[in-house]
């Protein structure tokens, strides 16, 4: 039974309009005086080839923020891959800087694969976006140039979940950094920008931007203009993403993703405590009783927590998200989960 | 520009748990139309004395808990109209009042109010009145003659079919109106059809998953089509035993109950098969009417059980699916 692969949420994703509009610019020019050595007409691409070009060109691959050299210079101690997948899966809410990217800038994307294609020889190799956006403005195509795009489907949190499952002999490698790699290669561009999402109910025009890194959160703000003051503010992810507070000293790295900024509506409903409708069980993809955890952790009962499986939560924030008593699940299963050392928990009680 | 830091998500889904409360008192408004219907306007200030029973206790009991009024609270008012539409409609005042007040003070507050209680209050509440007021609730008045507030002696009770089941004979009601609800019995248990309807709208709404009454009302067919009076078929068997009692009623809106649930999906089939099990041996060997709910609350104690089980036999598979994962490296 692979029950913990189905559980999930599917969340609203309302990527629309950020996902359909024109990519934006927000570029300084200091980034662009460097530059590296371009791929010859005719040169063969080789796997070294290919990892000096990344290092030269410090290419980081958006989704982690791990160097596009160092991940193909552990393809090279181990058997060509099966399968290479350019990621453009966006399963969150608001966020579509992998996406959109692959739609606006599609030439260089493939361009990008076919680098890697013929560097490590695969037997396949397509690109991936997520099956469950709805209502999009535009239609995402089914191939780009020789490769096809692949449509993705689960509830989330599924990027990760669905690349383990595709195996191991597989590389996905982010749309961002395909499209940078390609960069390098024609151009001989350093990357000195990343994809962005600026989106969320607060942001006068949401768009994708393409942005210095470096640049202050503020500046990205000022450019898609606030409607109304947001009550929150984050970095890559309105599920799990990094609490902003100071928008003017925040800034773009390599790996930001989105910056999103809700206003919650103020509803006169009060909250209550936890009726224990078991929302949380369902949708919990390790298959884990938040309910229960939530209720060790916030008594301080350590090896009951420990017992129920306290360090295999992922944070993933479906508990929180569904709790129809909005209680700080996923949170206080977090703090603790940092804050209670692993293997320790047998003594204290 | 600073911005307060909260907690993530920044998002979160609509349903509020004020609002499933609310949901559950909405579907439980259709069986009050019926028995006003049935037994005229007696039935509305039953239900309406219960439910303030029920919030008054539940407030008075909140402030002894330290937590202040929560008005938003719709759960006493689920309990109190449970309580009321399993009551025969000629039953007096106090009766139902006392069980509300028995369900919230004794059964709910000393655990920890809402969210907390171990065994389901109205049922609880019910038990408590059929034992110390037994043979008042054994009988019900002849539907489709309204009653008056105040009933005297000239107020014929008939016994429900569910009794004359018990006592080994055939009630002699068509189907017809064994489906419409027009048979002695309490107040708003009777009318199948729009208990069924109830049940659509809570699915609808996600309150009830599909699973739970569907094990249960299982079970019972089960039993009922295997044993059964000589005289009757197995599917007129099934008819009369699911129609009879409260069992449709327990079925849609006691056994779902959230907080007395198992939380794992197979631990709720579990839970629900044995209370389906329990039900029909207490119709079979026990000497107590509503059986329903009296299966109901012995099953409420082993509702953690379940969940443990359930959570131990997924404990094992992951170890050996990682065991598996570490052979194959």
């Amino acid at each position: 039974m692979k029950l913990w692969n189905t559980k999930g949420i599917i969340l609203e994703q309302k990527k629309e309009p950020a996902l359909s509009r024109d990519l934006q610019q927000l570029l300084t020019e200091q980034g662009e005086s460097a530059k590296v050595e371009t791929l010859a007409e005719n040169e063969e691409v080789t796997l070294d080839r290919l990892i000096r070009l990344c290092n030269e060109a410090s290419i980081v691959d958006e989704r982690d923020g791990e160097p596009l050299g160092d991940i193909l210079m552990g393809w090279k101690l181990r058997a060509a891959p099966k399968l290479i997948v350019g990621d453009a899966v966006d399963d969150e809410p608001y966020v579509s800087n992998q996406t959109n990217p692959l739609m606006k800038q599609s030439a260089d994307a493939a361009y990008g694969l076919r680098l890697l294609q013929t560097a490590l020889k695969p037997q396949k190799a397509y690109f991936a976006v997520y099956r469950e956006m709805h209502y999009l403005n535009s239609r995402v195509p089914t191939k780009i140039e020789e490769f096809v795009v692949r449509k993705m489907g689960g509830k989330y949190p599924m990027e990760r979940r669905a690349f383990s499952r595709l195996g191991d002999d597989v590389l996905a490698v982010g749309v961002g950094a395909l499209i940078h790699l390609a960069r390098a290669a024609k151009e001989g561009r350093v990357q000195s920008s990343c994809f962005v999402t600026v989106a969320g109910n607060c942001i006068g025009t949401p768009c994708n931007m393409e942005v210095t890194i470096g640049t202050p959160v503020s500046a990205l703000l000022e450019h898609c203009g606030l409607i109304t003051d947001p009550t929150s503010l984050s970095l890559n992810s309105a599920m799990v993403g990094k609490a902003v507070e100071d928008p003017e000293q925040t800034l773009i790295q390599a790996n930001t993703s989105a910056v999103i900024a809700i206003r919650e509506a103020k509803k006169n409903l009060r909250h209550m405590d936890c009726i224990g409708c078991s929302r949380c069980v369902e949708v919990c993809p390790e298959g884990l009783n938040p309910m229960e955890l939530y209720r060790a952790t916030s008594t301080n009962r350590r090896q009951t927590a420990f017992e129920l499986g306290l360090e295999r939560c992922i944070g993933c924030a479906a508990c929180s998200y569904i709790c129809p008593s909005r209680l700080e699940l996923s949170h206080l299963i977090r703090e603790k989960q940092e804050k209670w050392p692993k293997g320790e928990h047998c003594h204290d009680r | 520009m600073i911005v307060k830091s909260k907690p993530f998500p920044q998002i979160r889904a609509e349903e509020r748990s004020s609002l499933v409360m609310l949901d559950t008192a909405i579907a439980l408004i259709p069986p009050f139309f019926m028995a006003v219907f049935y037994y005229g306007i007696r039935s509305l200030a039953l239900g309406a004395l219960t439910v303030l029973a029920a919030l008054v206790t539940n407030w008075i009991s909140s402030l002894f808990n330290g937590r202040g009024i929560e008005w938003w609270d719709a759960s006493p008012v689920v309990t109190g109209m449970i309580i009321a539409l399993m009551m025969p409609a000629s039953i007096p005042f106090y009766i139902p009042m006392l069980a509300a007040v028995f369900a919230i003070f004794v059964v709910k507050f000393p655990y920890g109010g809402t969210g907390n209680n171990v065994f389901n209050p109205a049922a609880a509440g019910l038990a408590f009145v059929t034992i110390c007021f037994g043979t008042q609730l054994s009988g019900y008045p002849t539907p489709l003659e309204p009653l008056s507030l105040v009933v005297d002696e000239t107020v014929k009770l008939v016994q429900g079919p569910a009794a004359i089941l018990k006592m080994g004979a055939i009630p002699t009601i068509s189907t017809e109106q064994l489906a419409l609800g027009n048979f002695a019995g309490p107040m708003g248990t009777t009318n199948i059809l729009v208990i069924a309807a109830c049940l659509v709208y809570l699915l609808v709404r996600k309150n009830v998953k599909w699973y739970v009454p569907a094990a249960y009302l299982g079970t019972v067919c089960v039993f009922a089509s295997r044993i059964h009076h000589e005289d009757i078929g197995a599917m007129e068997s099934i008819i009369l035993e699911l129609v009879a009692g409260s069992l449709m009623f327990v079925a849609v809106y006691m056994l779902t109950e959230p907080v007395t649930l198992p939380k794992r999906p197979m631990a709720k089939i579990f839970y629900a098969v044995t209370a389906g099990i329990v039900t029909m041996l207490f119709r079979y060997y026990g000497a107590v009417h509503y059986s329903a709910v009296f299966a109901l609350l012995l099953t409420n104690a082993f509702s953690p059980l379940f969940d443990h089980l359930v959570e131990r036999g997924n404990l094992i598979e992951l170890m050996e699916r990682r065991a598996d994962h570490e052979e194959d490296e």
